[in-house]
């Protein structure tokens, strides 16, 4: 029979307890965090597509992501999301002007898909 | 930026061919990108129609050459013919000569006649007998062919194949254009006149702008990783060449700007990948005896999933 007074159980109890605390300081951490610009968000974004989706290939562009994203049931406002997209790549392909502020749409995408382990349906 | 320019072109091809409209946006491209069409496809599935009735929407010179396997790279490039009254050799032009050529089923000729396009498609100019001719501007092949598995073809060489901008395969309309083309033949086709669409001045214009369409060093690095990596597949014997890609740059400038943009996107490349990229592709014919399931198309769209665009 195990004894919780035995060492190796406390010390394994002890690792289980304070492993899932620093996990759950971590997320909620990363999930707290807000960029400080678009160009962070948009990065922000593109590490959440690689941890929801290991299958996305290293070659798929932004439009292909928001694609693959948009039948799904993620509770953002694609509109605001597009606009923004069309916005970060006049910034980025263009010369247009880095826009100043963040996307607040697209940090609630990353983090909506951040949550991992939700299922994303087709609408 | 004029996207209304493009639905200004697309619907008055499609008034007369019908299903057509990626075709169309695409000799469109090639048109403001400064490079030639070749449209492969099954005997009747509208290539010429297409070709012809594009031509029309354009204000622009048009002529067109059917190849026979009998023809002389004379009746394309033209030649000397001795003037009587002048007792001189003049120089007589051949239907190259024109801003719009339509050379219909040119891998029904040898490969000495496509040759004679070689000059002509690359540096917009024929020498005959040691005199060059300027040819006008702009000038644009759209060449038909049949796909080569059919009797009485030639293929075309590597190198006139390399100077097509583009390749598009036409299929067969699905059953929703192809009773649409029943009821449109109903009529005589030809009755319907095509309206031009744009105007001479608008085309020059709108050449003008493409060339100001902005291309960022890391989209060209991009686009330098693609040919690099399509030529590093062990499967791919033949990759992108260098002329290639500028083909492809110049390509996915005119499609930003039919797309209301003024820079390139990498979804501009991936896209237009496919029908700049593809029909230069030559594969290791050693990977199809082992029998993989494998096209140019499908090499093409695994090397953009390994390549890393500019995010």
């Amino acid at each position: 029979m195990v004894s919780f007074l035995d060492p190796d159980v406390l010390i394994a109890l002890n690792a289980a307890v304070y492993g899932s605390a620093l996990g759950g300081f971590l997320r909620a951490r990363q999930l707290a965090f807000r960029p400080k610009d678009t160009a962070k968000s948009f990065s922000l974004l593109e590490r959440s597509l690689k941890k929801a989706f290991p299958d996305l290939p290293e070659g798929f562009t932004w439009r292909e992501a928001l694609e693959r994203l948009e039948g799904t049931d993620l509770k953002v406002d694609w509109q605001e999301v597009t606009k923004a997209l069309i916005q970060y790549e006049g910034w980025r392909y263009g010369e247009m002007i880095k826009p100043s502020d963040v996307d607040p749409e697209v940090v609630r995408l990353a983090k909506e898909l951040s949550r991992g382990g939700r299922k994303w349906t087709k609408a | 930026m004029d996207k209304g320019l493009r639905d200004r072109v697309v619907s008055e091809v499609s008034r007369i061919v019908v299903g057509r409209e990626k075709e169309s946006e695409l000799l469109l491209v090639c048109l403001l990108g400064k490079g030639h069409v070749l449209l492969e496809g099954v005997p009747g599935v509208s290539k010429t129609l297409l070709a012809k009735t594009f031509a029309k929407c354009i204000s622009l010179d048009f002529g067109r050459v059917q190849f026979t396997p009998d023809m002389l790279p004379l009746d394309i490039v033209g030649g000397f013919v001795f003037n009587m009254k002048t007792r001189e050799f003049d120089f007589k032009k051949g239907p190259v000569f024109t801003n719009v050529l339509l050379a219909d089923e040119i891998n029904r000729a040898p490969p000495k006649v496509q040759s004679a396009l070689l000059e002509a498609m690359q540096e917009l100019q024929v020498t005959v007998e040691g005199r060059t001719e300027r040819l006008p501007s702009p000038f644009m092949l759209i060449a038909t062919q049949n796909p080569l598995e059919f009797q009485g073809v030639y293929p075309l060489p590597e190198g006139q194949v390399d100077r097509f901008m583009v390749k598009v395969t036409l299929d067969y309309p699905n059953t929703g254009a192809e009773s649409m083309i029943i009821r449109r033949n109903l009529v005589d086709i030809d009755s319907l006149e095509v309206t031009p669409v744009m105007s001479r001045k608008e085309l020059e214009e709108a050449l003008e702008e493409v060339e100001k369409v902005k291309v960022s060093d890391e989209i060209m690095d991009y686009l330098a990783e693609v040919a690099r990596a399509s030529r590093m597949d062990v499967r791919v014997r033949l990759g992108a060449s260098p002329r290639s890609i500028v083909h492809l740059v110049h390509s996915a400038r005119a499609y930003a700007y039919l797309m209301g943009r003024t820079f390139v996107i990498p979804d501009d490349i991936k896209y237009l990948s496919r029908f700049v990229l593809a029909h230069r592709i030559r594969l290791d014919p050693s990977f199809k005896l082992k029998g993989e399931e494998l096209d140019s198309y499908k090499v093409i769209g695994e090397t953009l999933d390994k390549v890393k665009p500019p995010r």
